[in-house]
This record gives structure tokens, sequence and C-alpha cells, in this order.
């Protein structure tokens, strides 16, 4: 049997980073990520790997972004202000392609907000935060188990589509300290891209939908990366033939696979006919307001997103075809509700819970709002 | 046992967070029960109002905090006025006869006043310990967790040369809630 | 095929940049610098930020990256971090360096992180048109002084000294011989080593301030130019108008950063461990 033992949820995401192959950490202190960077600072030297505190977190993802580049699997960690200011490196790591994870413990804002509530509002943030159009890939889990397996699969993602990997995290389950089963490491299935060795400049060179290869610094072959837009061989072009073919290579990478990273949980869909769609912590909430609803006898389930980034439109089109009840659940003032908006059919009633105070929804909550939403 | 709430409300400092850690991981490796603990904490760690939720259930937990609170320990009037909501109308409440002075309206609270500080200074010399008095009161009163499980666990969790008086400090909350 | 141009990418000629720009003499003396060392071009990592400053490590047939304003040192310090032993380049120009990423300078030089960074000096950006710079001289005119400029100029040298840099020096693109030396020697130096490099920017710069062509800006360099010991002799008031040159810090004493967390906190922790899991084991028994 696997050991069960106690830890908070930011200790799995750093346990789980390192189980990754994650050897290189940089970071700056914020409210309430502080501990990964905490773990991280024991935890690599021992390991023989890098951690660095920075001046701040355009800095600390400059850094990892280096890292990477010099073949090392990187993290860094924050909350919404420091993730404000990492949306500069963010948008270079999708120009240049370099794999990258970003934890992002969200908190309650705009600006430095409520540094010890939690919120749900940096979503809209993860997918449009860095300038320019850009494809992104976030995956938020909500249970101890998820927040592991959840972390590991960003590695993977980001090693495999050479694109940055955001998770989110809410304040409650980053703070939270939970019981869990670690898996053991044979168990664990962990994405090593190799390295391309190379003989020319052409480390973009590659057709559309296919997955880039890793190419790192200090190879036989010295290689130029730019922020700049570039052509095959990373050099600077605003040339509208290649700039169309380099944008489609970026976009289609992930959009060419949408199967292999849009996951999701559902419970109780089955028979349903209203389907709550939550994630994080509203996701708990709303889990345990389903499973009391079904006690009642209310037809209710689930639609836990995993991944926020790219939306699981298609799978929630599946769902519409027999579910013309949705309830969005997420602690803003509604954002993913504007996807949704655009994902449901028009015979599809849509109602958001929303509240952006602090307070997560508790369990009593949703199932008020799901007993409103069926009269 | 299918859901049980434990809230502990203090000021920074007093321990309950450590108070909450014991509890839960008593019950998660000693009675492979289901736990969390969910702190609330205020800017300053030390000195502001925190609370601490802890849910242990057989079954395992979805929402992390406390949402009808069965049993409450505070040890300060300030998270006992913030803190006091959703708790359940006959909640079993201990609060600190000389630091929680207004209850307000007790509902059908079973509700105790005992000197946890001061005894816990007077007899033990150290307030940090407040955090295993808590704990082994938690356990008379509630029977969530096993005495003899508590009393390994804190064996085995005390640095070595503090364990006697952590056991003398789990005695301690026993007899205070004579 | 000299030497030195093993490691000029001249596939990717044309330069951006205006004729008779200085950063032309320093491109080669670095690759002189790079080639009199003998390090081998696929071992070294060239970093620039943005301006014109920032296109020069792309003529570099080195690994080479261009990044986002000002933070090229944040990157170079990931590199260096993940491969201590590889020779970590950053060029960056005064805006780059001192405005957008000042913080950035300081830390890496308070931290001593064995980057090798060569500040170009020429007053002004110059990429976006001429506005003025935290080096552009007391009542120059530029795009946005268009009064002349009001606000004094940094003194990089006692900021870096400040900021506890090991190797700071200063040079000028008249004097290339001594420039090529001086880079050499920074890249000999362990920890974070600064040259800053007054350059020319005829085009942006001198054309407002009745300088329009090379020459006459070389001319105006050359008249700012003056030793240490000159410097010492030039009345407090004026010190800031001039540009002393030649080697200011060196210190070798002091552990560079990647050799204080490989050599000492790494074994260090390390041990520990390995430690604290046979005491562990012991207990058990």
């Amino acid at each position: 049997m696997k050991q069960r033992q106690v830890l908070q949820g930011n200790t799995i995401v750093a346990k789980a980073a390192i189980a990754a192959g994650c050897d290189f950490f940089a970071g700056y202190p914020i409210t309430p990520s502080s501990e990964i960077a905490q773990f991280m600072s024991m935890e690599m030297p021992r390991l023989g790997y890098d951690f660095i505190q920075m001046e701040d977190e355009i800095s600390s993802l400059g850094a990892c972004i280096g890292a990477s580049l010099a073949g090392k699997k990187a993290m860094t960690a924050t909350s919404g202000p420091g993730f404000s200011l990492m949306q500069e490196h963010l948008g270079l790591a999708v120009m240049a392609e370099i794999p990258i994870v970003i934890v992002n413990v969200m908190r309650g804002g705009p600006s430095t907000g409520m540094p010890t509530k939690p919120s749900q509002s940096d979503i809209m943030q993860t997918r449009w935060g860095t300038h320019g159009d850009h494809p992104i890939i976030v995956v938020y889990p909500a249970f101890a188990s998820q927040l592991f397996s959840e972390t590991i699969r960003a590695f993977n993602l980001s090693e495999k589509f050479w694109n940055p990997v955001i998770i989110l995290l809410d304040e409650v389950i980053a703070k939270a300290r939970e019981d869990i089963a670690l898996p053991r490491k044979k168990d664990l299935n962990i994405y090593w891209e190799k390295t391309k060795q190379i003989e020319d400049l052409n480390i973009y060179d590659r057709e559309i939908g296919q997955n880039p290869p890793r190419v790192d610094f200090f190879k036989k072959y010295p290689i130029h990366i730019d922020s700049l837009e570039h052509d095959k061989h990373g050099w600077p072009t605003t040339d509208p033939k290649i700039v169309d073919k380099m944008q489609t290579l970026r976009m289609q990478k992930i959009y060419n696979y949408l199967d292999e990273i849009i996951t999701h949980e559902e419970y109780y869909l089955d028979d349903a006919e209203i389907m709550v769609f939550s994630f994080g912590i509203s996701a708990r909430s709303s889990l345990a307001a389903v499973e009391m609803a079904r006690e009642q006898g209310i037809k209710v389930g689930l639609f836990q997103a995993l991944t926020i980034w790219p939306f699981p439109k298609l799978l929630l089109r599946e769902k519409f075809k027999k579910i013309k009840k949705i309830l969005v659940v997420e602690m803003n003032m509604g954002q993913t509700i504007y996807e949704i908006e655009r994902t449901a059919t028009d015979d599809v009633e849509r109602q958001a819970l929303l509240r952006a105070n602090g307070v997560p929804f508790t369990p009593t909550e949703v199932l008020e709002a799901i007993k409103r939403f069926k009269k | 046992m299918s859901r049980y709430e434990i809230r502990y409300g203090a000021v920074g400092g007093q321990g309950l967070l450590t108070a909450g850690a014991l509890l839960v991981n008593i019950a998660v490796t000693k009675e492979n029960k289901y736990a969390v603990e969910s702190p609330t904490y205020t800017a300053s760690v030390r000195g502001g109002a925190t609370k601490v939720d802890i849910i242990i259930s057989d079954k395992r937990i979805l929402f992390p905090q406390a949402n009808a609170i069965d049993f409450f320990v505070c040890t300060e009037q300030k998270p006992f006025d913030l803190y006091k909501e959703r708790l359940k109308d006959d909640a079993i409440v201990i609060i600190d006869t000389h630091l929680v002075k207004e209850v307000g309206n007790p509902r059908n609270w079973k509700l105790m006043r005992i000197p946890l500080v001061y005894e816990t200074k007077k007899q033990l010399g150290n307030i940090v310990l407040t955090s295993v008095v808590t704990l082994a009161l938690t356990q008379k009163i509630t029977g969530i967790i096993g005495y003899r499980n508590m009393v390994d666990y804190v064996r085995e969790w005390a640095p070595q040369d503090y364990i006697d008086l952590n056991l003398k400090a789990i005695e301690v909350g026993r007899e205070l809630i004579k | 095929m000299r030497d030195y141009e093993r490691y000029i990418r001249y596939r990717t000629f044309p330069t951006p940049w205006c004729p008779g720009c200085g950063d032309g003499i320093i491109l080669k003396a670095i690759a002189m610098a790079f080639s009199e060392l003998k390090i081998q071009p696929q071992d070294i990592v060239v970093v620039a930020g943005i301006g014109c400053s920032g296109r020069l490590p792309t003529f570099f047939n080195t690994n080479t990256l261009h990044t986002t304003h000002g933070r090229a040192l944040t990157f170079a310090t990931g590199i260096k971090l993940a491969k201590p032993d590889k020779t970590v380049v950053v060029i960056s120009g005064d805006g780059d360096a001192l405005a957008i990423g000042g913080n950035h300078l300081i830390h890496a030089a308070r931290r001593n992180i064995g980057i090798k960074m060569i500040l170009i000096n020429n007053g002004i950006y110059g990429m976006t048109g001429g506005q003025v710079s935290p080096l552009t001289p007391q009542k120059f005119i530029t795009e946005t002084t268009p009064y002349g400029n009001i606000e004094p100029k940094f003194d990089t040298v006692n900021l870096l000294k400040a900021s506890k840099a090991s190797f700071v020096a200063r040079e000028t693109v008249n004097r290339p011989i001594p420039l090529k030396q001086v880079i050499k020697k920074s890249f000999q130096h362990k920890g974070f080593s600064v040259v800053e490099v007054i350059s020319n920017c005829h085009i942006n710069l001198g054309r407002k301030n009745n300088m329009k062509d090379p020459i006459a800006m070389s001319r105006w360099i050359a008249d700012k130019t003056v030793t240490q010991a000159q410097f010492e002799k030039i009345p407090v008031q004026e010190q800031n108008t001039k540009y002393p040159v030649g080697i200011f810090v060196e210190d070798k004493e002091r552990l560079e950063y990647t050799e204080l967390y490989y050599k000492h906190i790494v074994p260090t922790t390390q041990a520990e461990t390995i430690k604290a899991n046979s005491t562990a084991k012991r207990q058990k028994k």
C-alpha cells in the first residue's frame, strides 16, 4: 500500500515538480506561494540542482528561461502581482518556444488586492495576459492527488510542446495541509524530450502540426534564439509569408493535439439535467453540493475542468447535446462564463454563481444555486 | 463518523496551527482517516487573528473548510468575534476564561470556559504548548482520535529533549476539562 | 581567414547599424578576445536585450540569445547557474542596462555571478530614434529633451562599486587595442565583470549637438577621455563631464556565485542529508 501522509498543497506541487525532473527553480517571495520557493531552497541543493532567489518576478522567469535553454527543466512560482510582472517573459517563452512551468497561486485582486484571500480571477489573465496572439496551456488541479498529477502533466506538456505551461492554484488548496498518497517513482510517466543534434541554425524548421524538438545551447552547433519574430533559423524577420507560417506553427502545435492536452473529471453527469461547470476550490464545493442535491433527488452533475486553456469546448458541446442547463461556479466577477456563452448552443440555459470577496462558496451555497436554477 | 468539523481560533503565535497539524497527522497516519487542515491568516503572522479549520472524515473530503462546525476552541476575543460564524447550533464551544469575555448569543452551544492560556503558561512555562494542551482536550472531549495514538504520535513528533514536556502538556489538557 | 573570424556569423550580415557606428569595433574586439583566449564558440553564449546593442549577439557565431529590454542579465543568470563552466557574455546599452535594467545590473553585481558584461555607452536611445538616456550628458539636446537635458547622468563606475561589483573597467571605441585587452581581462575574471565602452552615436546624439559625423564624435570622446591619474586632478564639479578609463575594480578574492553554490552549499547540504539519513537508519535499528 502506498504511504499516506499529510502535506501542504504548495509542498505537493514542489515535490511533484522534482519528481517530474525539475532541476532549476528561480523565484521571488510572494504570499501565498512562498512555501514552494522555501521547499525548493531546501531540496534543490541537496539534489545537486539549482535554486536562486531573484530580485523580482521578471528576473525569476528570465532566469528560468535561460536555464531551460541550457538544458534544464525549470519552474517558478508566484501569485497575481508577480504573475503580472511575468507577462513580459511569458511572451518570450511562447515566441521562442521554450519549455517552462509557472505556478500561479491566485489571490484576491486586482493590484495587490487581498494577499491572504483566495480568488479565481486570473483565469483570463493566464489566457491573454501577455501581448500578442499566442497559444497557452493552463492546468487547474483541485484535489491533493490532482496537485501532484497535474504538476507532472504540466512538465510533460511543456517539454513535449515546447511551450510555457501554467499551473493555477487556489490559495485555500495551496495553504491547506491534506492527506495524500504520493505515487511511487516507477508509476510516474515522465516525458523527456531528447535533444536534437543540429547541423545548422534551422532550429524552427518543421512542418505545421509537428511537435518541435528540444534544442539546447552548448551543443555541437551554436544556435540563435530570438524574442523577435523569426524564420526557421531563429533569425529576425518581418516577411509576411514567413510570419504567417511561424504563427501557424506555434498555434497548431497546441491546437492539433487538443485530445492529448485537455483533461477533465466528470461526476454524476450520465443522467444529469443540470451540469455544474467549475474548477479548483469551487469545483470541490460544487461536488459536495452535487452529492447533497443527489440525495434530495435532483439530477445534477459536475464537469471539473482540469485543463482550463485550451478551453474544453468540444467536450462541453458534446454534453450540451443532452444537458440543457449549465451552472458556472467561479470565484470571480464572471470569466469562464463568457467562454461558456461562446460554447453553448442557443437552447442551453446558462447561469453563473459568482463571487470575488475572498470567501469560497460553501457547498450549501452552491446547493441553493442549483435549487434556484432547477425551478 | 462521516464529517467532523473542528475550528481553532487564536492570535498568531499561540501554536494553534500546530495543534491542527498534529490532529490531522494523527488522523491520517495513525487512524487511516481522511483529514485536512485549512488555515486562514491575516497579514502579520504574529499577533493577528487566525483560525484553522480541521475536517476529519471517513470519506474523501470535498470542501476543505468548515461549513457546520462541531467543535470550536478559541483563546482570544477578536478571533472569537470573527470566526464564530458557521458554528452548529449544538456545537461544543470552548473559550479561554480570561481572554474571551463577550460571548453574545450562545444559542444551544455546549459552552465551556477554561483558563487555557493561563494554566499552560503556569504549569508548562511556555504558551507555545497551548498547541498540545488544545490537542489533548480536543481528543478527550470529542474522541475523534484515540488517546493512545495521540500519545504515540506526540512522542514521535517532539524533539528528543522535549518529549516529557509535551507528554506533560497532554496531561495538563486532560486535567483542564475534568 | 583570421582566427577571430571564426567567432563572427558572416551569414547574418549586413548589420543594422549606421555607417561609422562604434558597435562594429566592439564586435571585433570581443571576437578577438574570444580568439586569443581560445574559448570554443559552442561553449559561449552571448545574450543581449533591446536596442542597437541588442543586435550585436546575432553576429557572433556562438550561441546567441536576443531577449527583452533590459533583462539580458536575468537570462544570463539562469544560464550561468545551470552551466557554470560556460562563458556567458551580456551585451547591453546604456538605456538597457541602467534605465529599464538597472535593478538587474546592481543585483548581478551584488551576487558576483560570473557573467561578463559589455556595457556600450553611447549616451542615447539610438534604435528608437534618439531619446534621452540615463547616461546622456547634461544640457545635450535629444528627441525628448528638446530644451536640453536637465538630469545628471549615472556615475556607472561608482554605482557598480557600491553594488559590490568585483571587476569594473571603462574604455572607448577610440582605443580598440586597449579595449580588446580590457575585454580579454574581464573574460578571465571569475566573478561579475563590467566593461563600459564609450561609443559614438553621431546620427542620434551627435547631429543634434554639433557633432554630425563619426570623426566629430570621436574627437569629442577623445577630448573627454582621461586617465585615472589625470581624473584625480580635475576639479570635482567638472569630473562628471569626463570619462576616466582603465580598470577601476579587480577583486580576485571574492568568490563567484556559482562557485559558492556548487562548491559550498550543494556539498554541505548533501553531506547533511547523508548524515541525517544514516542517523535515521541507526535509530530504526
